[in-house]
């Protein structure tokens, strides 16, 4: 197996006898282990690999590594495909499929391509000014269309069926990027005694000196480093680990891909973890990456990036091109000329220089190179691959081609501009980057404390100014630590001298208007973008960037940014550091929304609550319904094969004979100490210091603004002790309010509040047989009227088969109805329902759900969550009279406010249908009858049901004059529905409302 | 090692009671390379009471505390000291868990000899939290999936505790060893904190004990 036509006999990183195979559009391509998919296309000599977002113009592989703009390729097929993945990023192996996107019918014959005649409409702003009329919601017309048109590839709406993993990682010091500077940092920590995590994005350590050939100098350093490393068994290497973003508190975002082959979704095995990485120092070694230059037909397949050349030949064994061109303006482009003219291709390197170093020379004509000094590229020709170029005398003092060019023929250009420190990270942290004009960048304007930065991205020229930055910024993240570096730094390769490459930036030799000079490939920006741009008054970066898109692509305008800045510098006259540059945000990489959310998806999307009785519920057709984390029983299907019958059926179980219901899910708060009646006399509206042990008491509880925040039952168990229940919905809200006024308000105060919700297990058995039922189940237990009366609270060890159980009863009704609560320790609490089910028997005891449970509240005008929606006040629920007007209570002093005194705020009202067709909706707005039904109403509707006590549809709801409007029809109107109907004003309490039911 | 409470007396249920880990199977679900990284056990706690009191109490709750239990309590939130067939944990800067092994006592009641109202409080937590036992050379990685924290030694010694949690749910977590440790978790949320265990340790090859038979004791 070749591997491809154009590739070497020998050399390169990947290992000639792992042979892999992978499908691109189709069709089988040979590869190595250690290619990436862009190696493979361009060793099978496929250059066209992509069409352009807008103008879906042939674009070919630019870059080696994440920068890449034009390259994307949708990986997978069908439900499990995966768009927009980088070629050069993207590792060969066995069973990859790949296909090229956003071109129809095929990437060689694009019938979108007519975009690109119409390219001199298609401007920047075009989509702006086009499609604005004629009325203002035209554009969600259009714009289903224009993404149709352009964009990249197209996401699956099906469930991602891979499996991500997330791990909170922490480390003395972070190395980011494993270049010559992050590895001389991880080395130099490691010897000061640092626990280091050392995360490279590629997937094989080095950085850039993995673009230098096999066995070279280069070569030699990076397998001893990588060597002494391992030696100090104090870094923790993490590769194809890209950090993406970095937050505060030295919080860095990591990505690890899972090795090719290697995820298993049945196994456990993530394809993606997110490492949440914290840590006490970070040295950030990121790199720099190169520029294009900016020429016409720049974006032509067969247009690379020099140092990619340098990498696809060293590293891959892949010759690019074998008549190739280099233009550049440096001095590292030259080691990639002669690296592929070493590979046996015909290279001409064109220098915009007047002169370069003499050695350099001397080495890349003693190589075969031609090297034409004073000499820039104008134009490039051809369309699915570059054709020929045409090379003309330039000065480069003067920015200016000189005289008339000639067309060369070739195959391959390669361009380098310089190079562009990679200061992502840093501007995460809200960093302006600074510009340095000696080598035409900008650089990290700063760190955060504890934060360091080596090698090319400060600007580092050289292997060994890169080393020794690295080793530095170890010995100052050590010290960080208090530790520190006695070490010396490792000595740099022999032989390389080499400058990287940091020029000032250009220059732009575009010779005519209108032809395509890219400075964005990736979101198909031209520089006569960026001069319309400018004409319209787009002069600020963020401006030009907004408007002409530049740097929006998934690439973030690696390649382009700077560019795009030079051409804006240029055109208002300027430095480049006086337009400065756009606000880099995370990720750096794109980011798989997988990997943010981790394993928290599907039954681990969130924790799961259940009570001591949820098995039973789920062995008794109880049929489970979310209530916050909770899992609940809505109904039970042995009382009816439907919900809308069951409930009904299971309220009259409560109302004619006696039912039992699982309310584990009460809030329960032990509240404790010599002030806790004084310290619940504050928290309630009602007063609780005179509260007799023994006994019960139902209570409120507001917010400091006035508003209702809960409401519940607390018993008194002791003198210095009291238990508190709470709704469900607000037991964690209720604590933590607790909490803090024992903490903040009131920390005089000798009491502790202890959550007991998970210490007891607790049912509600109602109806009018429920005493028969409790004396059987508990037979030494007495549940007279005199022992237990209405809100009294006993606490009883059981005997008999439940001997030594401890219990806690207490008297209280939800439903209207006789009913006791029975508490009973988590673990015994499945034990006692099954107990008083069985007990129950002869009275048909049965289980009721939630849905019923609720009905029969609504039937005694009871509030809950419904009405206590966080806007509602005492008055509005008819409940002002409980407040004491003797004592002060938490909210008092607000509850009096202006707009919570008004009067015509809505309160609490029954309402009943009039009619067959009437039936209350939730939510429905309320208007008097001559209202007109339009804007807010008069109120709403809170709660419904069907109440067979009453023989109709009933409800509860909030309307203005409250009380006072009992007997008075009101249109209830449900814009979701379309309906209006008419309700009648009645009496919340629809039910006993002398209490005697619950009394008897 | 401290005797807890010299004179106990069984006063606790004869009735079984269920384990919330109930639904759980016990067995080895090895990774693919064959290997068991992670070996969980979980079931209910004999006896956990916790201890607090308010800001000004702390002193003379130590001084009480100190002597029901016939040791010097721990100083510091995280810290903790054994007793015999015992833990009592630092939970807070005025608060304290104990968890015993021995069943059948009242601990609440035995407490309250020695701390009177007017000195804390006392609750019996016994059936609010369970415990689940984590160990094996993957296990940090596995609650590293769950838990910001740091689990390396420096940083979590030996013989310490950390309050923590996951998704807002609170777990404590006692370090046993460099590879073992208890997570004591609510009790309603026991079971799906085991799930959430068990599927993050799968990766590594994970088995299951399950003490209590069939889940009940």
């Amino acid at each position: 197996m070749s591997g491809g036509a154009f590739r070497t006999q020998s050399g390169g990183r990947i290992r000639r006898d792992q042979p892999v195979a992978f499908a691109f559009n189709g069709k089988s391509l040979s590869s190595f282990a250690g290619d990436t998919v862009a190696s493979t296309l361009l060793a099978h000599g496929i250059h066209l690999v992509a069409r352009s977002f807008k103008y879906h113009r042939p674009r070919g592989i630019l870059a080696a590594g994440v920068e890449e703009p034009n390259a994307l390729l949708t990986v997978g097929q069908g439900d499990a495909r995966e768009p927009n993945i980088a070629a050069t990023t993207l590792e060969a192996h066995d069973g990859l499929t790949t296909h090229t996107q956003n071109a129809w019918p095929s990437v060689g014959f694009d019938l979108m391509a007519v975009n690109s005649l119409l390219s001199p409409i298609f401007v920047a702003g075009f989509y702006y000014k086009t499609f604005m009329g004629p009325t203002r919601k035209a554009w969600m017309f259009y714009e289903h269309f224009i993404r149709r048109a352009a964009g990249l590839g197209t996401a699956s709406q099906a469930p991602d069926t891979d499996r991500y993993d997330w791990h909170h990682g922490f480390t003395d010091l972070l190395v980011i990027g494993s270049g010559p500077a992050g590895l001389s940092a991880a080395l130099g920590a490691a010897r000061a005694g640092m626990e280091v995590t050392l995360v490279e994005q590629d997937f094989e350590l080095g950085g850039s000196l993995l673009c230098h050939p096999v066995g070279s100098p280069q070569d030699r350093w990076l397998a001893q480093m990588l060597s002494d490393i391992d030696a100090t068994g104090k870094v923790r290497i993490l590769t194809r680990a890209s950090a993406f973003g970095l937050y505060d508190g030295s919080t860095v975002g990591v990505i690890e891909r899972t090795a090719p082959g290697k995820a298993n979704a049945t196994a456990g095995v993530p394809r993606q973890r997110l490492h949440v990485v914290r840590a006490a120092s970070i040295v950030m070694a990121c790199g720099a990456i190169e520029r294009p230059l900016v020429f016409s037909g720049n974006d032509r397949p067969g247009v690379m990036l020099s140092g990619a050349v340098g990498t696809y030949v060293n590293r891959y064994g892949v010759v690019p091109g074998r008549q190739a061109v280099f233009v550049t303006n440096n001095d590292a482009a030259y080691l990639d000329a002669i690296a592929l003219a070493g590979a046996g291709a015909k290279v001409l390197l064109a220098d915009l220089r007047k002169a370069a170093d003499p050695q350099l020379l001397a080495r890349a004509r003693a190589a075969g190179v031609e090297v034409q000094m004073a000499t820039a590229v104008t134009h490039v020709q051809g369309a699915h691959r570059v054709r020929s170029c045409t090379l003309a005398p330039f000065d480069i003092d003067q920015g200016r081609v000189m005289g008339a060019g000639v067309r060369r023929t070739v195959d391959l250009v390669a361009m380098s501009a310089g190079w562009t420190p990679t200061v992502h990270l840093t501007s995460h942290r809200g960093i302006k980057p600074v510009y340095r004009a000696e080598i035409g960048s900008f650089v990290p304007g700063g760190f955060d404390k504890g934060h360091f930065g080596a090698g090319s991205m400060m600007g580092a020229q050289n292997l060994l100014d890169a080393i020794q930055g690295g080793w530095e910024a170890a010995r100052e993240a050590a010290a960080t630590c208090s530790k520190s570096l006695s070490a010396i730094c490792p000595a740099a390769p022999d032989e390389d001298h080499t400058q990287l490459g940091f020029v000032s930036v250009g220059p732009i030799t575009v010779t005519k208007p209108g032809d395509k000079s890219f400075v964005d490939f990736q979101s198909d920006v031209s520089v006569d973008d960026v001069a319309l741009a400018h004409l319209e008054g787009y002069q600020s970066v963020e401006h030009l960037k907004r408007y002409t898109t530049l740097g929006m692509g998934t690439d973030q305008g690696k390649t382009s940014n700077l560019n795009g800045l030079a051409v804006m510098a240029a055109r208002r006259g300027l430095g480049i550091e006086d337009v400065g540059t756009t606000t880099f945000r995370p990720p750096y990489t794109p980011a798989t929304v997988g990997a943010l959310a981790g394993r928290g998806v599907g039954a681990h999307l969130q924790p799961v609550r259940r009570t001591a009785m949820h098995d039973w519920h789920l062995a008794h057709g109880g049929a489970m319904m979310e209530a916050g984390l909770w899992m609940r029983p809505l109904w039970f299907n042995s009382s009816a094969a439907t919900l809308s019958d069951a409930y009904k059926v299971e309220m009259a179980i409560v109302r004619e004979q006696v039912g039992v219901a699982d309310v584990s899910t009460l809030g329960k708060i032990n509240v404790q100490g010599p002030d806790a009646a004084e310290f619940l006399n504050r928290v309630y509206v009602n007063g609780f210091a005179k509260l007799p042990v023994g006994k019960a008491r139902y209570g409120f509880m507001l917010r400091e603004d006035g508003i209702v925040m809960d409401d519940g039952t607390t018993s008194r168990i002791g003198d210095t002790e009291f238990f508190m229940t709470t709704t469900t919905a607000q037991a964690g809200k209720v604590m933590s309010h607790l909490e803090f006024l024992l903490q903040v308000v009131w920390p005089e105060l000798r009491v502790t509040v202890v959550s007991v919700s998970d210490q007891w297990a607790a049912m509600s058995v109602a109806g009018p047989q429920t005493r028969e039922v409790l004396r059987a189940a508990f037979p030494g237990v007495d549940f007279d009227n005199d022992a237990i009366p209405h809100m009294g609270v006993l606490d009883v060890t059981l005997t008999g088969l439940l001997a030594g159980v401890p219990i806690r009863i207490i008297r209280l009704t939800f439903s209207g109805e006789l009913a006791y609560e029975i508490y009973a320790p988590t673990h015994y609490g499945n034990r006692v329902w099954e107990h008083l089910l069985e007990q129950g028997t002869p009275w048909n005891l049965r289980p009721y759900g939630l849905e019923a449970l609720g009905s029969l509240r609504i039937e005694k005008g009871h509030v809950v969550g419904s009405e206590m929606d966080g806007r509602t006040t005492l008055d509005d629920m008819g409940m002002g009279k409980m407040a004491s007007k003797i004592k002060p209570f938490w909210g008092d002093a607000l509850r009096h406010s202006e707009h919570l005194a008004r009067t015509d705020r809505p309160t609490l009202v029954g309402l009943e249908a009039t009619g067959p067709d009437s039936a209350p909706s939730i939510g429905a707005i309320l208007f008097f009858a001559d209202d007109a039904i339009q804007g807010h109403g008069r109120g709403h509707i809170t709660s419904t049901t069907f109440s067979k006590s009453v023989g109709k549809s009933i409800g509860l709801g909030l309307l203005q004059g409250g009380l006072s409007r009992i007997g008075q029809e009101v249109i209830a109107a449900s814009p979701v529905q379309g309906r209006q109907y008419r309700l009648r004003v009645v009496d919340p309490c629809f039910l006993d409302a002398a209490g005697e039911r619950y009394r008897g | 090692m401290v005797e807890v409470l010299s004179s106990s007396s069984a006063t606790g249920a004869a009735a079984p009671h269920r384990s919330p880990f109930v639904g759980h199977t016990s067995g080895e679900r090895p990774a693919l390379n064959g290997h068991i990284g992670v070996r969980l056990s979980a079931g209910t706690l004999a006896s956990v009471t916790q201890v607090g009191t308010w800001h000004s109490g702390i002193d003379a709750l130590a001084l009480a505390l100190g002597t029901a239990l016939r040791c010097d309590v721990p100083g510091r939130t995280g810290a903790l000291v054994h007793l015999h067939e015992a833990l009592l944990l630092r939970t807070g800067p005025e608060e304290f868990m104990l968890i015993s092994q021995q069943q059948g006592v009242d601990m609440v009641g035995r407490l309250r000899e020695y701390i009177a109202a007017d000195l804390g409080s006392v609750t019996d937590l016994s059936h609010a939290r369970c415990q689940i036992r984590i160990e094996g050379d993957r296990c940090r990685d596995t609650l590293s999936k769950m838990f910001a924290l740091d689990f390396r030694e420096s940083h979590f010694p030996l013989d310490q505790a950390r309050l923590t949690g996951h998704h807002h749910v609170p777990c404590l977590l006692h370090r046993r060893g460099l590879d073992s440790f208890n997570m004591v978790v609510p009790s309603t949320y026991a079971f799906d904190q085991l799930s959430t265990l068990l599927d993050a340790a799968q990766e590594y090859g994970v088995a299951l004990a399950l003490p209590e038979a069939n889940g009940v004791a």
